[in-house]
């Protein structure tokens, strides 16, 4: 845990060196920390501290929902702060960025309310899982929870798939990768309503053969998406581009101030897009039917940070790109580190 | 805000999603006892008799569940 917690905040301050230095190479002055931002770096050191204490190893959930409800809470201040300096300007950019404050807002506020729901979800931990929480009070008063189950399943859908239109280029690849997300979503579903059919069977096979079709078609979705999309991308990028330049001469600058890789930036936030919801759809298929409701609530969290932080079609594609990098670099020392638990586990065998 | 937040902000988007995936893992009933191990779901695709390929699957599919539901 302290190296994990070590190794990334080494990679924050990296970050935070980095962007240092090329902020000192733009203006030549001294870069201003924010609250938020100092307290995202604290946080490792309270965790790293806190890990000290076997009481705090038990409980680690409740360090984690205080720490990142006061991170939001921060956030909402800044927002608030940004909305009354804005007030002190001129009335154009006011209404300008007023639209911008109150998606701003509604995301933060996403994030407390999902987050609130989450805490009272499970009562984790040692001391504390005799309190009532709502996966237990669900369980009690018998309600159907594959309603719940395929209602997550169904928004899931709907949230990844807007995620994926707010590209704003209906490309082929797109549409495909889009169709292939809608299939594994729609099998998922149909596991589920079959699932319930069959429950007092032990094993059934077509139960089996329909779950390692998800698999396959989720895997096929993903890896193919990782593989195709950064070859096929710059091609049809190419042929808009074209098609853009000779229907309007217009304004020729609008596509090349977007991004300096604009290929390179799409290709990753499709592939964020469906990494996201293919993890959601995988997750959905593999926890119990109580917790379907929960993972609904981390998607949203996710899509409402990623709201709060995009500014721009620049910032919004940025912050997929991190996400499906981070996520990444994650999964590979995972797997790594699993990985060696099995040769581990095969040689004392 | 800042002049540049699109760069500004990337050290704390990281952070962000890095807690919200800590809080998120915690929020779907686990915690740092084994005993909250939830194994259920790697039984999906398991048919008897069992066998090394689907004891694969099984610990590949139980890491999924557990290990990589750190969002």
């Amino acid at each position: 845990m302290t190296l994990s917690c070590l190794i990334f905040f080494a990679v924050i301050y990296s970050i935070i060196q980095e962007i240092c230095l090329r902020e000192k190479q733009l203006s030549n002055g001294i870069l201003p920390w924010h609250l938020d931002e100092v307290f995202s770096l604290a946080v490792i050191f309270i965790l790293v501290i806190s890990m000290g204490s076997s009481s705090m190893v038990e409980e680690e959930q409740y360090i984690w929902h205080f720490l990142i409800s006061t991170l939001n809470m921060l956030l909402l201040r800044k927002t608030v702060q940004f909305f009354q300096k804005g007030s002190a300007c001129d009335s154009f950019t006011l209404l300008n960025g007023h639209g911008r404050i109150c998606l701003r807002a509604s995301s933060i506020f996403t994030l407390l309310i999902c987050g609130r729901i989450l805490r009272g979800w499970h009562q984790g931990g040692v001391n504390w899982t005799y309190l009532p929480d709502i996966s237990k009070w669900l369980e009690q008063s018998e309600s159907d929870l594959q309603l719940i189950q395929l209602a997550s399943v169904f928004l899931t859908i709907i949230f990844s798939l807007l995620s994926l239109s707010l590209l704003g280029r209906r490309t082929k690849i797109v549409l495909v990768v889009g169709f292939n997300f809608l299939m594994s979503g729609l099998l998922v579903l149909h596991h589920i309503v079959k699932s319930e059919h069959n429950a007092s069977l032990p094993s059934n096979n077509a139960a089996t053969s329909l779950a390692q079709m998800i698999y396959a078609t989720l895997g096929v979705t993903t890896v193919g998406t990782v593989l195709a999309v950064p070859w096929i991308m710059p091609i049809q990028l190419s042929e808009t581009c074209s098609s853009y330049h000779n229907s309007s001469i217009s304004h020729p600058s609008k596509i090349g101030s977007e991004s300096q890789y604009p290929e390179l930036r799409d290709s990753l936030y499709i592939i964020g897009c469906v990494y996201v919801g293919s993890w959601c759809l995988l997750q959905l298929l593999l926890q119990q039917p109580i917790n379907s409701a929960v993972m609904l609530l981390i998607l949203m969290q996710i899509l409402a940070s990623f709201l709060f932080f995009s500014q721009g079609m620049l910032q919004r594609k940025q912050w997929v790109e991190v996400n499906f990098i981070f996520r990444n670099q994650f999964y590979l020392l995972c797997i790594v580190s699993k990985f060696l638990c099995i040769c581990g586990y095969l040689n004392a065998c | 805000m800042h002049a540049n937040p699109g760069r500004l902000f990337l050290a704390l988007k990281v952070a962000v999603l890095y807690y919200i995936g800590m809080a998120g893992h915690f929020a779907l009933g686990n915690s740092n006892s084994l005993a909250t191990i939830d194994v259920a779901g790697a039984f999906i695709v398991i048919s008897s008799p069992l066998c090394t390929t689907e004891l694969l699957v099984n610990a590949l599919l139980n890491f999924i569940q557990t290990i990589t539901s750190l969002s």
